[in-house]
């Protein structure tokens, strides 16, 4: 019985990108192919469990390699099977749903764009455009804190509030912007209200300037309100088919 | 030959491009939530591998937020130079942009925008605490929870 | 003497009520601990120092896997 991880998915005929780095004690990385499909796969650590940051480093940094070159389907960390199960267990099973998601996923690579309020100058615009904003500052600040407690959460509450509105709108208009280049969309959970975007994109590799002049664009119009990440390309994580 | 990130700052987006995301929280975010899951995993029984299901829980603001934003708003300097009004941000974004139909896959996604803050349970918002690092780690005790399979 | 004997007559119940507010409290605690939300905000924080230089490698390393241990742990 020998353990194997498994990175992700590619087609068979697939050229793997030279110079892949694997989480196991060999370090190498190869494939197991059955028929139209093969696994990406490489030995495993046998004396620790998984879940150093090198692992989760060495998984990513195989997938998005391989991701430059062509399709894949990545696997979620950590994917440990029998070897004798890859075949039988992982390939032969599922080829055809494989199959159909390698076909989708062809020639397009993934995007993550973040995009955040810039907290001082959105602030100032929030606390200007209402009154009850800047008499409830008045009214708290130099106290002490127990005193106004619930003046500052109503405060707090008054700000964020606008704050989310301001986002929600703001980040609707740049998906409308990156939307026409891109071939899908996957929004991600914003958490904090000064959070504006964040979502995966789905974008073709012949395309990619074009996505990139797209957020280039909007980033300027925004400057200095919204400031922008974009990470990528990546292998498709957000883009996998579903269960 | 490894991929190097390459990270840039040309006009106004940091990039990170060329070798994947550059922090291991964002590594993190990709690997552990995303990603193809196979019911056939883990029939080898390795030591401490499990397969992680992040909780999808909606993140609600709470009263640690309120109290963050009045904090902000408090040091703020109210009247430093005054910038674009941000009514004007919104539309300068759309005068800017080519005016496109919405399609199917831009409602899809602002739905999915949407039902992410109808849809979950409530919880309060922890994060950004300046919480004290100096806490002892509780005792680990088997309790059953319950996880849900994003 | 005469304390412990008076210990050893109190009332069950509110002892009781004493472990299970410490119960709750504990709970909570492990909640926040091994929070997913909350290890993800720590681990940006340790991105954050590394690229500052305010920790060193090793620290942030180690920092880093003890956070992942912390959230590849699950209880029950």
């Amino acid at each position: 019985m020998t353990a194997t991880y498994v990175y992700g998915l590619v087609r068979a005929e697939a050229k793997l990108p030279s110079g892949l780095d694997g989480l196991g004690p060999s370090g190498r990385v190869g494939t197991i192919a059955h028929q139209q499909v093969a696994a990406i796969v490489s030995d495993v650590p046998t004396d620790r469990p998984l879940g150093t940051r090198d692992d989760l480093l060495a998984h990513e940094r195989v997938l998005d390699a391989v991701a430059e070159r062509t399709a894949v389907l990545p696997m979620r960390f950590p994917a440990v099977v029998e070897e004798d199960g890859v075949v039988s267990e992982l390939l032969a099973p599922h080829q055809n749903r494989f199959m159909e998601a390698l076909a989708r996923l062809d020639g397009l690579v993934q995007f993550n764009v973040k995009g955040r309020f810039e907290r001082e100058p959105v602030l100032r615009e929030i606390a200007q455009a209402d009154d009850r904003i800047i008499a409830l500052r008045d009214q708290v600040s130099g106290q002490p804190e127990d005193a106004t407690y619930y003046d500052r959460i109503r405060l707090g509450e008054l700000v964020v509030t606008a704050m989310q509105q301001r986002r929600d709108e703001v980040g609707r208009r740049v998906l409308e912007r990156l939307q026409p280049c891109a071939e899908d969309i996957s929004p991600r959970r914003l958490v904090e209200p000064d959070e504006v975007v964040n979502a995966a994109f789905l974008v073709g590799r012949d395309r990619i300037k074009k996505f990139d002049d797209a957020l280039d664009g909007v980033a300027r119009e925004l400057a200095g309100r919204v400031r922008f990440r974009l990470v990528g390309p990546l292998a498709p994580y957000d883009f996998v088919p579903e269960d | 030959m490894t991929m190097a990130t390459q990270r840039s700052t040309a006009g106004q987006v940091e990039r990170y491009t060329g070798g994947g995301p550059s922090g291991l929280a964002e590594v993190v975010e990709l690997i552990l939530d995303k990603g193809l899951v196979i019911d056939v995993f883990v029939r080898v029984s390795l030591v401490g591998i499990e397969i992680l299901t992040i909780d999808a829980r909606i993140v609600v603001a709470s009263v640690d937020t309120f109290l963050r934003f009045a904090e902000a708003t408090n040091r703020l300097d109210l009247y430093a130079h005054g910038g674009k009004d941000l009514g004007d941000l919104a539309e300068s974004v759309t005068r800017g942009g080519a005016k496109g139909k919405t399609s199917g896959a831009l409602e899809g996604a602002v739905e999915k925008v949407g039902e992410v803050f109808t849809k979950g349970r409530r919880r309060d918002d922890g994060d950004e605490e300046d919480d004290d690092d100096d806490e002892p780690a509780p005792r680990r005790r088997a309790r059953p929870r319950a996880r849900e399979r994003r | 003497m005469g304390i412990f004997t008076g210990l050893l007559t109190l009332p069950l119940a509110p002892v009781r009520g004493v472990v299970w507010l410490a119960e709750q409290i504990q709970d909570f605690a492990e909640e926040q601990y091994y929070d997913p939300a909350n290890i993800r905000a720590e681990l940006e924080r340790v991105d954050e120092a590394r690229q500052t230089g305010e920790m060193t490698e090793e620290e942030c390393t180690e920092w880093e896997n003890e956070l992942l241990r912390r959230l590849m742990f699950r209880q029950g």
